[in-house]
């Protein structure tokens, strides 16, 4: 139902009961899967609002992704990794972890599901074949750290873990790491999320700031990139800073909202290095945020992500809303500086 | 002469090739960089002044070169430690720079080493200095490290996800939200100690790593929440200060939301909480003095959860609860943070608390 008219969007009816840990919007239709701490994986039709299905797991769901439109992926905090199919309300479980599964994400290219987790592994699984852990798991990836965040982008996944490492795999060959990377920014990181382009990922961290970074390793590639602080508040001369959790592209343009735990989103254009839009301040921190395929809604998580310790918090909720083109559109370059 | 006046735009990036032979000026702006949304700002502004040929920690805006490819690997090798005057490539070959593969030796030499190599230890310090004044982050439980691309100098993270799943978990066990609470709170404290004494001394990183106990992750047990190692350092007083605001503010959990009424797993928290509810179980009262150095936390796990009124699955699901907060968070130091009031400012809003 239409809570709030358009400036926070339309708010999804039957939001999950506890924090939201992730939501995807799929990429056939405006199916939207979101994951919750209240134990339950949800799949939404966006458009219609309406709730679709529902999955009940045995601890709190940390990520969820989709597989095509009728099937999907679940990472656990009960150590599991779930196959679900929609339409038949069926799941069972593809393999575990011996720590909380943080991260999940599907490749197509390669047709595996990778997983990490915070016992410092990654793992890739075949979907395919019949459940147990030793039919369908391809390899293990061990990380130095716990792992915090992934993502896909073609050939190549970026992984981020505790105490700001960061691997760079071909999927090719996981065998070991492309490139080994610190975070260029200077506190735990949050989130990764590659460009759609491929050239490169965007970083954030808690400390109110997101890096973007290139892949390519020779001087030119690397003149490139750059970090800028967002999701802050002045306040009194210092600044308040907060963690920026979620980074999402847009899948046509290329440019990226940031959603953070001020309750805000903003949408930047990278190349441009400007921000481009910020929309209204949501009821609690943000979450999770997807793109639709088309770019033309985009999804966003209220939800009260504990990074103050429990407290009393605003109910945490799901809004939609239709993305206008001023606000994600690149603008013209501007013309260079005069100066020299 | 314009042109010799004139900045060169290359050099304040990093990336002027001329060096000396540059007809541009070689220097570094006084803050003009700056545009909206942050992008290009200089946030260390006291580094504007400081000469240029030290170890500049890279300025957070757009545009700057951030410790892009090592030239060669023998480069990294021949210079660990200089700087030569004027010339920008400190930016690029900076030590710490680990972005090509090619780097794995490096990094093997950055984790290996103790001290990081910066040049200028006081321009280190003072960078970290500015980061905890201006950008401490809302979240605290962060690891930190004051270099970007190089390693960290507080270890120790945990992500909110972390501590929400723990926190959940152990409401599962039974465990009262008063003693989840305390226990967030004291990791809190340890890792606000933490970052306090890296500010006091930069280069005992590696030490401060190493004092971490794993008591002191038992001492998170609700019993004493600080395991006190000696007195606090009079400079804790500005953390100090934060901590009390953040605590009677906002971090886990206002007081004021949980009652004291909540009977089990009453854990005293000195001496004179005695007047509370009294679940002293005798296990606890004998452990009534956490004021003395001794690490006491390492028997703290079990007697912290022997009151009779929790109806714990023993005295080993708590040790699962340390042992798995030891898993992520290793580095808790025994020396959490001091000042009693500050935590017990939070929490006792009813009666004395010293």
């Amino acid at each position: 139902m239409t809570a709030v008219p358009q400036s926070t969007g339309r708010e999804l009816t039957s939001p999950p009961t506890d924090g939201i840990s992730n939501l995807r919007f799929s990429n056939h239709s405006d199916n939207l899967l979101v994951s919750s701490w209240d134990k339950s994986v949800r799949l939404y039709d966006a458009s219609a609002n309406a709730l679709r299905g529902e999955f009940m797991h045995g601890g709190a769901v940390l990520d969820c992704c989709f597989h095509d439109d009728s099937s999907g992926f679940t990472a656990c905090a009960d150590h599991t990794v779930r196959r679900l199919v929609f339409n038949h309300s069926r799941e069972d479980i593809l393999g575990r972890h011996d720590a909380p599964v943080r991260c999940i994400e599907y490749s197509y290219a390669t047709g595996q599901v990778i997983t990490g987790s915070w016992d410092k592994t990654l793992k890739c699984w075949d979907p395919r074949g019949s459940s147990g852990q030793e039919r369908s798991l391809i390899g293990t990836y061990t990380q130095p750290e716990r792992v915090y965040s992934l993502s896909l982008v073609g050939n190549r996944l970026v992984v981020a873990t505790a105490g700001r490492h960061v691997n760079v795999y071909d999927l090719r060959n996981m065998n070991q790491p492309e490139q080994r990377r610190e975070s260029s920014l200077k506190y735990q990181t949050r989130c990764v999320r590659c460009y759609p382009n491929g050239t490169g990922y965007a970083l954030s961290s808690v400390e109110g700031r997101v890096a973007m970074e290139f892949f390519d390793l020779s001087e030119a590639g690397q003149s490139k990139k750059y970090a800028f602080k967002c999701h802050r508040k002045s306040e009194a001369g210092r600044d308040i800073v907060y963690p920026v959790n979620s980074i999402a592209f847009h899948p046509i343009y290329g440019t990226f909202a940031t959603g953070g735990c001020d309750g805000y989103v903003n949408v930047w254009d990278g190349n441009n290095k400007k921000r481009l839009y910020q929309y209204p301040k949501y009821p609690t921190g943000i979450a999770a945020l997807s793109f639709s395929r088309d770019g033309r809604l985009l999804a966003v998580a209220s939800s009260y992500t504990y990074e103050e310790g429990d407290k009393p918090h605003e109910p945490d909720a799901i809004f939609v809303r239709s993305v206008n083109e001023v606000e994600v559109k690149p603008k013209p370059k501007m013309l260079p500086n005069p100066a020299t | 002469m314009p042109p010799r006046k004139e900045l060169c735009r290359n050099f304040q990036r990093g990336s002027c090739r001329y060096g000396d032979h540059c007809k541009f000026l070689h220097d570094t702006p006084p803050q003009s960089q700056s545009s909206p949304f942050g992008f290009g700002t200089q946030t260390g502004t006291q580094f504007q002044h400081t000469n240029p040929q030290q170890q500049k920690p890279n300025p957070f805006g757009f545009g700057v070169q951030h410790n892009a490819q090592v030239r060669g690997a023998n480069d990294f090798g021949s210079r660990p430690n200089q700087f030569k005057p004027f010339e920008n490539k400190w930016t690029r070959f900076s030590p710490l720079n680990t972005n090509s593969s090619s780097s794995l030796r490096q990094s093997d030499s950055q984790t290996s080493a103790p001290n990081h190599k910066c040049t200028d230890p006081e321009s280190c310090k003072r960078q970290i200095i500015e980061d905890f004044e201006n950008e401490r982050p809302l979240w605290k439980l962060t690891c930190y490290g004051h270099n970007k691309n190089g390693p960290c100098d507080i270890v120790g993270d945990i992500s909110y996800e972390e501590l929400r799943a723990l926190a959940y978990d152990e409401a599962k066990r039974g465990l009262s939200l008063q003693s989840i609470i305390e226990r967030e709170r004291s990791l809190l404290n340890s890792k606000l100690v933490e970052f306090q004494s890296l500010v006091q001394k930069p280069y005992a990183i590696s030490s401060n790593a190493s004092i971490s106990t794993q008591n002191s992750v038992a001492g998170v047990s609700p019993n004493t929440p600080t395991t006190i190692q000696s007195g606090s350092p009079p400079s804790v007083s500005t953390f100090g200060q934060l901590g009390a605001s953040l605590n009677t503010s906002r971090m886990f959990g206002a007081a004021s939301s949980y009652t004291f009424g909540q009977s089990h797993s009453f854990q005293n928290y000195s001496q004179a909480s005695s007047t509370f509810q009294g679940n002293n179980s005798p296990a606890i009262s004998s452990h009534q003095n956490p004021f003395s150095t001794s690490t006491i936390s390492s028997h703290m796990p079990t007697a912290a959860y022997n009151p009779a009124e929790v109806p714990m699955s023993g005295a080993n699901s708590a040790l699962d609860v340390t042992k798995s907060i030891q898993l992520m968070n290793n580095t808790h130091s025994g020396n959490s943070n001091m000042d009693n009031s500050i935590w017990m400012k939070a929490e006792w809003k009813i009666g004395e608390v010293n």
